[in-house]
């Protein structure tokens, strides 16, 4: 006991002084931060990855859910932290793409704050309408619907300036159908009232609302990504409906501090990509929708530089901008 | 009537289902897996119940990863487990050091503490626990027999009827105030007032942040209920020396005796079909229950005035209401899909993470899930009885730690609480202030639970109405021209007049002094 | 206990119930904020409400309010003020604001504190709010911050594994490669309780304990 209460008194006076500089990453836990509460995709991806990750490296891979400001909020914490590859952060395409353009204030700078180290998946948006208050079986009977009567249907989103707010407005802008904007919080409120008929059309997220699809709740028209995907092959996409080169997904992908050291960002790319590609990993995410994609850093580091050119289009055209 | 017979038999099935398990030096032997994981999940959601701050979001997230070992059923079981086990546990800490967990056990906190001011603690716990259990038997009933047809309740409700059924919620406000009337109203406002707080769901733009980012995202119903209860208590014990200790009187009894059963039996019965009947509604209607059952209990009351002095009605009522709510807010879940609050939305992670994915079809496609699940709420809620009993001898004796030691130890725990919700010191800082806004408003002669109450339903109560008027083009008689959204107003003005006439009939003097 | 600053209100006069009259004016003084907060934030029509059009209507909602209790306060007989005790307040406040900085270390402009985790923030809450009553006993109260703090890291760190900062990343260096990071935190919980007990069998000797008064309570549901 004595030698314990020596060390904690030691252990007092190296306050500060920099921990030994680690011979093999990683020799401690690593935490990830989730820049969303618990419970959605971009949680559950997480820990999927994390998961794997804890078994593949031998240390705990701990999320950390911290939500707040669109993602934002904890999106910072980790382009603050230090680049020892012991703050990650599950980055989407909403705090690396998106809000740079939609908020006013941007805390971090979504390109050069931080180092891309593995992409995850894709996860495509899918347009869904109330079978019951809309007749139209094909986008364009619906925007030939929609016209026929102005302001007609109403657009149900998850909440402003999200992926799912902004696929509506390129729709919107692309058509020139006018529908208003209902927002919710989150899918679920707003999955529940397009069930019930309250609003008419949404182009939500396709984890959310692919079994009330199936189910025929919901009558899935078109998918918003360039191909069609797995888990939907019969729903065509929007380019396919006659909305040429149409593409907005949603996707997830890992991220470090910027100065990151080379070694520890291939090492995570390669484990990641190792975990990908587990039939596990694979199952899971085809079940969420989730396409997986599999990228290096550099290639994620241009499609992230792509993405957030193509969004900052997309949220002028919508006007959208949070202050 | 078959059907659920047999369907119910299907689920008890799965829950004592045997599974061989290797266990290290026996070899494999059968187990009841799912009634073990059944008991785990109950153990420690009583236990982060019972702690002040730490919610089943968090608790259950973190405990995400330890299921993936099970099967799916038994996870799901046990995170079912978690989440009723909460509910319960926090309703301990609502009677012993008035801190309510969840917005649900708001209400507990007005009779439950001031029993266990009076020495009734035991009785209070002991009633609580006996009319959860009631409650959870009969919603699982309800749930199994009935859940199919009421999710199409679910449909009905649109953006105009939340919003006529927040009026309504707001209406039990004024009625659960113990003095003025006025003093209440007040607090209703400000209540909402600081609901909204934070970015504007509609137009994106901030709201009252001060520019402050972590307030972009509104204030934390956990840290106004700790601020504004938790510390603020310790505030006010601290001033008087002689209300220090929680417990002043000779610890009475340690569980309800006859009469108090006599007194409780109806406010059970009547809780459990109020909090059953709006745990079902999608919204988060649950919420609603304890504050309805209260707010009913105190109407047919006798004698209303015993009502913020100790009634054990005011605790049997609404504590049956919150746990037949918690079983019943599953159904939107299991039969839809659709999660109606942050727990169940968690609880669809949490499935689609075991390959489940929640839908309408769950029902048919998963049956032994669905099922397996339903009974587990019943064993579950044997369970949390079981556990709870003989914890009141442990509470109760709890209560005599000289106020010196307590209250250090409770501003400890709520700090930690407060903090693994979202990670941010700030909410940390936030309890605090809010502590002083509660030590303040209790000097100036104000309740903190209508406040509280305003705060929850305000903010549905702006979107709502919001989204109500957008769907209807701004055009207000939208609330009147829907059925059941009118029906709800119309309720809600029949409550308020209720509430007001004594006092107008007395006189003016009633709404200004208590 | 309230020696510190035991006020009430203006006596007599033309002020008749203190508590409505001030009271009144605080709810006036926070419609005011709302309403200067909101000042630049677009009403918005019916159809389009904005966001101001709530927090506004409410913030004269709660201005009403508070003008009928300033008006009660000087037409009737009301309650007088409470006295407040400044000593609890301040060193309550303070224990949590230590433990909010000390938690997950703090970075505000030249004011830097690393993470110091429960190790450090727990005693530190406990140890500090413990002054907030003048009963207070120093070595009893190091005595509940050690062992609670030992007990919190096992039941919220090792039991629950919420994500709470435990120590300095420093302090678990110390302990041999080899540790697992449970083990580390578990030996560390174990020198705390440890710590708790050899000061507890230290002042055994010398304590002596008095009897604690339980009064009834005359406060109990007047608020």
């Amino acid at each position: 006991m004595k030698a314990w209460v020596a060390a904690l008194v030691g252990g007092m006076a190296l306050f500060g002084t920099a921990a030994a500089e680690a011979q093999s990453y990683p020799n401690r836990p690593v935490r990830v931060i989730v820049p969303f509460a618990a419970g959605g995709t971009t949680d559950i991806f997480a820990r999927l990855v994390a998961d794997k990750l804890s078994q593949s490296l031998g240390q705990q891979f701990i999320i950390e859910n911290r939500g707040g400001a669109g993602g934002n909020i904890g999106a910072d914490a980790v382009a603050k932290a230090a680049p020892d590859g012991y703050t990650l952060v599950m980055g989407t395409v909403g705090t690396h793409a998106i809000n740079a353009s939609l908020y006013a204030k941007m805390p971090y700078d979504a390109l050069t704050d931080f180092t891309p180290v593995a992409f995850t998946a894709g996860v495509p948006n899918l347009m869904v309408v109330n079978p019951k208050t809309v007749k139209a079986t094909t986008v364009q009977a619906f925007i030939a619907e929609a016209k026929a009567t102005p302001k007609k249907f109403n657009m149900a989103s998850s909440g402003n300036g999200t992926s799912i707010h902004l696929s509506g407005e390129m729709f919107k802008q692309a058509t020139g159908v006018e529908m208003p904007h209902v927002p919710y919080r989150g899918s679920g409120p707003a999955i529940n009232d397009l069930v019930g008929g309250q609003v008419d059309v949404m182009f939500d997220n396709l984890p959310s609302s692919i079994e009330q699809a199936k189910a025929g709740n919901l009558r899935a028209l078109a998918v918003t990504s360039s191909a069609r995907s797995a888990a939907l092959p019969d729903t065509p996409t929007l380019h396919e409906s006659g909305l040429p080169d149409f593409e907005a997904s949603s996707w997830f992908a890992l991220f470090g501090p910027k100065g990151l050291p080379p070694e520890i960002t291939t090492k995570l790319n390669e484990e990641v990509r190792k975990a990908l590609q587990t039939p596990e990993l694979k199952q899971r995410f085809a079940d969420l929708g989730g396409e997986i994609r599999l990228m290096t850093p550099d290639e994620l580091g241009a499609y992230v530089k792509a993405e957030h050119a193509k969004w900052a289009k997309a949220v002028k055209a919508a006007g959208a901008r949070l202050e | 009537m078959g059907d659920l017979i047999s369907n119910l038999s299907l689920g008890f099935g799965v829950v004592f289902q045997f599974v061989p398990v290797d266990v290290p030096g026996i070899g494999v032997v059968p187990l009841p897996m799912n009634i073990f994981l059944c008991f785990v999940g109950c153990l420690v959601g009583t236990l982060i119940g019972v702690l002040p701050g730490v919610g089943p979001v968090a608790s259950i997230a973190m405990l995400l990863p330890i299921t993936f070992k099970f099967d799916p059923v038994g996870a799901l079981i046990m995170l079912a487990g978690i989440y009723y086990g909460a509910q319960y546990g926090g309703s301990t800490t609502a009677i012993l050091v008035n801190i309510p967990g969840e917005a649900t056990s708001v209400v507990t906190t007005l009779d439950g503490h001031q029993m266990a001011r009076r020495g009734r603690a035991g009785v209070a716990l002991g009633i609580a626990a006996i009319g959860s259990f009631f409650a959870g038997c009969v919603a699982t009933v309800f749930i199994a027999a009935l859940g199919a047809p009421l999710t199409k309740l679910a449909l009905i409700f649109g953006p105009a009827e939340y919003f006529s059924l927040m009026v309504m919620g707001l209406v039990f406000a004024v009625v659960l105030a113990r003095g003025s009337i006025l003093r209440a109203g007040a607090m209703i406002f400000f209540g909402i007032l600081l609901s909204t707080v934070g970015t504007d769901l509609e137009t994106g733009q901030e709201r009252m942040t001060f520019g402050m980012q972590f307030l972009s995202d509104g204030i934390d119903f956990a840290v106004l209920a700790m601020g504004l209860f938790g510390i603020a208590e310790i505030l006010r014990n601290l001033d008087h020396t002689e209300v220090r200790d929680v417990v002043k009187q000779a610890i009475g009894r340690l569980l309800p005796g006859w009469q108090d059963f006599k007194d409780s039996a109806l406010p059970i019965l009547r809780g459990t079909f109020i909090g059953g009947t709006l745990g079902i509604l999608p919204g988060n209607g649950a919420v609603l229950g304890p504050f309805a059952s209260y707010t009913v209990e105190k109407k047919l009351a006798k004698d209303p005035r015993r009502f913020g002095q100790g009634a054990i009605e005011g605790v049997a009522g609404p504590e049956s209401a919150n746990n037949a709510g918690a079983q019943t807010s599953f159904i939107p879940l299991l039969t839809l899909g659709i999660p109606p609050n942050a727990v169940m939305a968690l609880m669809v992670g949490a499935m689609t993470i075991h390959g489940i994915v929640p839908g309408p079809q769950v029902m048919t496609k998963n049956a032994n899930l669905f099922w397996g699940m339903i009974a587990s709420m019943w064993v579950g809620n044997l369970m949390l009885l079981v556990i709870n009993l003989p914890m009141i001898g442990v509470w109760v004796r709890l209560l005599k730690v000289p106020y010196r030691l307590m209250f250090p130890a409770i501003l400890m725990f709520c700090c930690i609480g407060i903090y693994s919700i979202n990670s941010l010191p700030t909410d940390v800082f936030f309890i605090a202030m809010f502590g002083l806004i509660g030590y303040a408003l209790i000097k100036f002669g104000f309740e903190p639970a209508p406040l509280l109450l305003g705060f929850v339903l305000g903010k549905l109560m702006e979107e709502n109405l919001r989204r109500a008027l957008i769907i209807s083009r701004g055009d207000m008689m939208t609330f009147v021209e829907r059925p059941v959204s009118a029906g709800l107003l119309a309720v809600a003005i029949a409550l308020l007049a209720i509430a007001l006439l004594p006092s107008i009939r007395k006189g003016r003097d009633e709404v200004f002094v208590e | 206990m309230a020696v510190d600053a035991e006020r009430s209100g203006t006596p007599g006069g033309f002020v008749r119930g203190p508590q409505s009259l001030v009271s009144g004016l605080v709810l006036i003084a926070l419609a005011a904020l709302a309403l200067w907060l909101t000042r630049d934030l677009p009403q918005g029509t019916l159809r389009a409400m904005g966001p101001a059009m709530l927090p506004r209507w409410l913030a004269i909602a709660v201005g009403l309010c508070g003008i009928a209790l300033v008006v009660a306060g000087l037409v009737r007989d009301g309650h007088q003020l409470e006295g407040y005790s400044l000593r609890g307040a301040s060193v309550v406040v303070t224990a949590i604001l230590l433990f909010g900085v000390a938690i997950r270390g703090f970075d505000f402009q030249a004011f830097k504190v690393p993470t110091l985790g429960l190790m450090i923030a727990g005693p530190l809450a406990i140890f500090v709010s413990g002054f907030a009553t003048p009963e207070v006993r120093a070595r009893e109260l190091l005595i509940l911050a050690l062992s609670l703090t030992g007990l919190c890291m096992l039941l919220f760190g090792d039991l629950l594994n919420l994500p709470i900062p435990m120590y300095p990343q420093a302090f678990a260096d110390l302990y041999p490669a080899g540790w697992s990071s449970d083990g580390r935190l578990r030996m560390t919980a174990a020198v705390f309780l440890g710590l708790a007990v050899l000061i507890y069998l230290a002042g055994r000797r010398t304590a002596s304990r008095e009897p604690i008064d339980v009064v009834p309570d005359e406060h109990a549901g007047t608020v």
